[in-house]
């Protein structure tokens, strides 16, 4: 082996990624050449001076990390998404024959909200209990802004620059059908205030 | 890839948070210190590890296991420091260029104090940075991750004479940047070349 072949061979040689003859050639080649020997000895150096690259040390916050993948995986898609729409039509229901039909009743106990007809209650009828609903169908409009704020906050963040490639690698139709899905919870919303602007209940008239 | 590091992505892909959140403190460090030396840039490595972290436990699910978990995170690293790298202004690729042309005092030391090592760390950073990025992403598989050229040819999709002409190349640039010094521990006698190969 000559200065040439030695010398593309010592990067190689320094770490071990020869062949078994071509190594022994190159040590053969290194003892009997001292300027290749030289040159030898500088790679191994470098190879030694590397180690001197130390390692910075890892911000605390894997936890606030995994929490947060799993925050955005677990966002409403579509199915949820259109399971709340039903609950909306369900509770927009609810809200029409607790406001108009007498003796309905919409009662929230510990086992969450029930509603009856009150059968037998005609002659007293009782009046809706308004302040009740009212309450509930807040509680389920400010739940359902909050979705809202929380897949627009979603949305600009996969937007972000610094984020772009979530966007692209990460399913970019997944980030849009979330997207679409805050579209539906909005409509929701809608159906929501709507409901809570139902005008008073007619009276009664048996 | 051990058997827990298996297990973890196993259970992180059926939906285990426990096991994610495991699995991202277990690769963390590594992340870390892979994005550093490829982009020789502390505050950039953070970002990227960040990045990196988010990425992995939001696609560890879609992780189909058609290469080993260790060859998918190298590539997805090494994606993002190369994103990171064109993300750089030129003007501040204008100013790293300067300072790390600047030549290394060729009165090196043994790194024996804090103050010293610090010193020859910063040197080996500007040697490393100063490498064409090609270069620098083989001599931080080879050297620091400790991958055999065959495992690099497959995270990098390059051939491995290619790789090995560049490990090479960039071998005999730090050569002529890393100065030699005479700190405890340094050998590279003959013998100890010889042994390593084969």
């Amino acid at each position: 082996m000559d200065c040439r072949e030695t010398a593309e061979r010592l990067a190689l040689y320094v770490y071990g990624d020869l062949r078994a003859d071509d190594a022994v050639a190159v040590a053969e080649h290194l003892a009997r050449c001292a300027s290749c020997a030289a040159e030898h000895e500088r790679i191994e150096n470098a190879r030694q001076g590397l180690d001197a690259f130390s390692p910075i040390e890892a911000p605390a916050d894997v936890a606030a990390i995994a929490r947060w993948a799993h925050s955005l995986e677990h966002m409403p898609r579509g199915a949820s998404a259109r399971r709340s729409v039903w609950i909306g039509f369900a509770a927009g229901i609810a809200a029409f024959f607790a406001l108009f039909i007498p003796g309905a009743r919409f009662e929230r106990s510990t086992e969450g909200w029930s509603f009856s007809l009150g059968v037998g209650a005609r002659e007293s009828a009782v009046p809706p209990d308004r302040a009740a609903l009212d309450e509930e169908v807040k509680l389920r409009v400010d739940r359902a802004l909050e979705r809202v704020e929380e897949l627009q906050r979603a949305w600009l963040v996969a937007q972000d620059e610094r984020f772009s490639d979530v966007l692209t690698t990460l399913r970019i139709e997944s980030e849009h059908q979330r997207f679409v899905d805050s579209l539906h919870t909005q409509e929701l919303v809608d159906g929501l205030v709507q409901a809570v602007a139902i005008p008073s209940p007619r009276p009664y008239r048996p | 890839m051990d058997n827990d590091t298996r297990d973890l992505v196993l259970r992180a892909r059926a939906g285990d948070h426990a096991a994610l959140e495991r699995l991202l403190r277990r690769i963390d460090a590594r992340v870390l210190h892979l994005a550093h030396r490829l982009l020789c840039d502390a505050e950039d490595a953070r970002d990227v590890r960040q990045w990196v972290l988010l990425k992995v436990a939001r696609s560890v699910s879609a992780f189909c296991g058609d290469a080993t978990f260790e060859t998918w995170l190298h590539r997805i690293v090494i994606n993002a420091c190369r994103d990171r790298r064109r993300e750089r202004s030129a003007a501040r690729r204008a100013v790293e260029k300067a300072e790390l042309s600047a030549p290394l005092p060729a009165t090196a030391v043994g790194p024996h104090s804090d103050a010293e090592r610090h010193e020859l760390c910063a040197r080996v950073i500007a040697a490393v940075a100063a490498l064409p990025a090609d270069e620098r992403e083989v001599v931080v598989l080879r050297h620091y991750e400790g991958l055999r050229f065959p495992k690099i040819a497959e995270i990098l999709g390059t051939a491995e004479t290619t790789l090995k002409s560049r490990f090479q190349r960039a071998l005999e640039r730090l050569a002529h940047s890393i100065p030699a010094h005479d700190a405890p521990g340094i050998h590279g006698g003959l013998d100890d070349g010889l042994s390593r190969n084969g």
